[in-house]
């Protein structure tokens, strides 16, 4: 690694800044602290997340806790089928201007730190792709001028889970420029009730910010120097090597398997929970954990698998039960204490 | 402990301790089946040698040890690129310990050691039924086939080295046979011959039943013609002595009736089934000539009764006591049952050839009173030497059939065999 390693004080206060961090959404969002953490792993390793949950489960709510709790410039986009892609990245506008007309570029509500494209799978796939080929280049080019977004730039895309009418799946290749695909649950029973009791219709909660932006893009810089093992990094390998038709049982109903993009942000989702855990080095546990994220939108099962009702999650588990974290396996005459 | 320098040494330590474990294990599993497979091997040689005395045992033992110790080692030698790390056991302490690739790191340089805990658990242990259950599996397999009581089988019975004691002794008497130069060199060929087809047989047949007998009957017969041999030696030397003795006086008879005598026993020494050689038989007959004219020698006579008294020594089981004409009563002229005072030299008393065979001193007679008139129905009363007594006047084609020669007279014995030298022989070879 070209760059330094991270320090065990850098690392020390990088993690009580996110410990901050999430206990401040943890006063809006109740009981989602999984969710909390997998979002702030995702965002300290630079990757946008797509959230895919029913209406009402709080991911819009998430958003603007966040944008607030890290004094971020938030902006929401609603897709839907009749969004152009102009309407996302903005469009040039004739204006006058000391009695000349020129075209001026008016920056659309892409052009935010923290980004809500909501129900993202409602927009046609030409307006899909208008915001993708900006997560993934971080500019927007009109009329051959390339303007360039803001850092940090996050994008928190929500869809409705594709059985859902009216909606556009968004393409693999598109999904696999999403670090991360959450899963937003519905809140077990006692959250529900607190929910009832501390929280008003149309009341906007209070959040209480912790870090700025700059800080923010601190602890981006500190997760990427968090030291990768070298058993970590082949244990990663050997994951995502696996994903693939033919390279382990677990993937025989796979039809596409993981990229090597998926391999890079497994690493940076196991530094940054290694980060947010308040250690200097990433570990087997940090990738079992980010693997299910990282991966579960990045397999593409084959149609018999899903006729069956078989999910990427249930792939992915068993990939964890297959590919052992060592490389080399315990001889068959011992067994580990 | 806060030494950053004595805690890095503590875990290596422990690295040290895992790996060895780990090491043994995966060596253990490699080497295991051949283990398994050699004591199995083993036992089943072991086994099978005790059941047959168990002399092969300790060299089994011992390369059964050396085949333990030889597969240990390739397996060794072949598997230990394979072997864990110090990296590796750091990792499965890393695993154990919940440290989260803490180790791991501090052993690449990024952190620090971690605290080690005042006990390491052991990060492996070995499985009974894999690491065990194999090596007590073979120990036991091995035990039963060393203490298992098992039933000896006997050992077959040596192999004879020696064939029966006949056959030395017919070596024996045709070397005798061999040294007097006197019988032709293809009787002895022959005889040599059949006792080698003896001697070919396979060792486990030397001592059966049919061969002893062969052997005995080869003996016999050889011992039977050097038998014939020495006694017609023996009337040759005496009627050689007996004319050379013999005055120009002495009844004309008499002197025919020796003539007569060395006739017949040269005729037997020419047909003998150890014939003569043809030198020898010259050599008699020039003697016999010279006898008749009273011109042979003490000495020459003398070589010819040396002559037999080897032959007599030589016989196959050592000289024998020859009984001769035993049951007769004997009788003058050689004629049975005409005695008289004119008798003379004539047949001996209970001898029924022409002259007594008594002639040398060291020779036992053995002979019977017994009255051969009142002998068992058929049994042998003597052997002689001679022409059939043929009637060939007055014999009536068809009506004498089953006539007898003699009828007999009162307490006689009818002949039963009354057979040639040469027809005997016939006869025994054909039974042979």
């Amino acid at each position: 690694m070209a760059e330094k390693i991270a320090t065990e004080s850098e690392v020390r206060a990088a993690s009580e800044k996110l410990g901050r961090l999430r206990r401040s959404l943890s006063e809006v969002l109740f009981g989602r602290e999984a969710l909390i953490d997998q979002v702030l792993v995702g965002l300290v390793a630079g990757g946008h997340i797509l959230l895919e949950g029913l209406p009402g489960l709080g991911k819009t709510e998430l958003v603007k806790a966040l944008a607030r709790a890290i004094r971020l410039e938030a902006k929401r986009i609603q897709f839907t089928p009749d969004l152009l892609p102009g309407d996302i990245t903005g469009n040039p506008m004739l204006q006058e201007a000391d009695g000349r007309k020129q075209f001026v570029f008016q920056p659309g509500p892409i052009f935010g730190n923290l980004v809500l494209a909501d129900e993202v799978n409602r927009a046609s796939p030409k307006t899909q792709s208008a915001l993708l080929e900006a997560m993934q280049e971080g500019s927007v080019t009109v009329m051959g001028e390339a303007h360039p977004l803001p850092r940090p730039f996050f994008v928190l895309a929500t869809q409705n889970p594709i059985e859902l009418e009216g909606t556009y799946p968004l393409p693999e290749a598109q999904l696999d420029r999403f670090l991360f695909k959450l899963e937003v649950k519905r809140s077990p029973l006692a959250v529900l009730e607190r929910i009832v009791r501390e929280r008003d219709l149309g009341a906007e909660p209070a959040v209480t910010p912790v870090l700025d932006s700059a800080e923010l893009l601190a602890l981006m810089e500190v997760s990427r120097r968090v030291y990768l093992p070298d058993v970590v990094a082949s244990y990663i390998a050997r994951l995502v090597d696996a994903t693939h038709a033919g390279s382990s049982r677990s993937a025989a109903d796979v039809k596409f398997g993981a990229s090597p993009r998926a391999a890079i942000a497994m690493a940076a989702a196991s530094r940054s929970l290694a980060l947010l855990e308040g250690r200097i080095n990433a570990s087997f546990e940090d990738v079992q954990a980010a693997a299910k994220p990282v991966l579960r939108h990045r397999l593409i099962l084959d149609y018999g698998a899903r006729l069956e009702g078989g999910s990427t999650d249930q792939v992915v588990d068993s990939l964890l039960a297959e590919v052992p974290p060592r490389e080399k396996p315990v001889p068959a005459t011992l067994q580990e204490a | 402990m806060n030494d950053p320098m004595e805690e890095e040494k503590v875990w290596h330590r422990a690295a040290s301790r895992v790996r060895l474990r780990l090491n043994l294990g995966l060596w253990l599993e490699k080497t295991l089946p051949l283990w398994t497979a050699a004591s199995l091997l083993f036992s089943i040689l072991a086994l099978w040698d005790r059941e047959r005395g168990g002399e092969r045992l300790e060299v089994l033992a011992a390369l059964f040890a050396g085949l333990i110790a030889l597969s240990g080692l390739a397996q060794l030698l072949r598997f230990r690129a394979s072997f864990f790390t110090p990296e590796d056991a750091l990792d499965l302490l890393d695993a154990r310990l919940g440290l989260r690739n803490r180790l791991r790191s501090a052993h690449s340089g990024v952190g620090d050691w971690p605290e080690p805990p005042a006990v390491l658990p052991k990060a492996v242990r070995f499985r009974r039924d894999r690491a065990f259950a194999p090596l007590a599996l073979s120990v036991a397999v091995v035990a039963l086939a060393v203490y298992l009581p098992v039933r000896v089988e006997k050992s077959p019975a040596p192999l004879p080295v020696a064939g029966p004691a006949s056959w030395q002794e017919i070596e024996r008497a045709l070397d005798t046979l061999r040294e007097e130069s006197v019988v032709k060199e293809e009787a002895i060929v022959e005889m040599e011959e059949r006792l080698r087809e003896l001697r070919t047989k396979p060792r486990e047949e030397w001592f059966d039943h049919g061969t002893l007998e062969a052997s005995d009957s080869l003996k016999e017969e050889l011992a039977s013609e050097m038998r014939e041999l020495t006694r017609a030696l023996g009337d040759v030397a005496a009627s050689l002595e007996e004319l050379k003795d013999m005055d120009a006086g002495a009844p004309a008879e008499a002197r025919r009736l020796r003539e007569r005598r060395l006739g017949a026993a040269l005729e037997v020494l020419d047909l003998s089934g150890l014939p003569f050689e043809r030198e020898a038989t010259r050599e008699l007959q020039t003697l016999a000539r010279n006898s008749k004219l009273r011109r042979a020698t003490k000495e020459e006579i003398e070589r010819w009764k040396q002559m037999r008294e080897r032959l007599y020594h030589g016989l196959p089981g050592g000289a024998e006591e020859v009984v001769v004409g035993l049951r007769s009563r004997g009788g003058g002229e050689g004629r049975n049952g005409r005695g008289g005072v004119d008798r003379g030299p004539g047949t001996a008393p209970l001898d029924l050839s022409a002259e007594p065979l008594e002639m040398l001193s060291d020779r036992i007679e053995a002979l019977e009173g017994e009255d051969s008139s009142s002998g068992p129905f058929g049994a042998a009363v003597g052997v002689s030497i001679g022409e059939h007594e043929v009637r060939t006047e007055g014999v009536r084609f068809g009506e004498d059939g089953g006539a007898v020669d003699s009828m007999g007279e009162g307490g006689d014995r009818v002949w039963t065999q009354s057979l040639l030298p040469r027809e005997r022989r016939v006869l025994q070879r054909y039974f042979q």
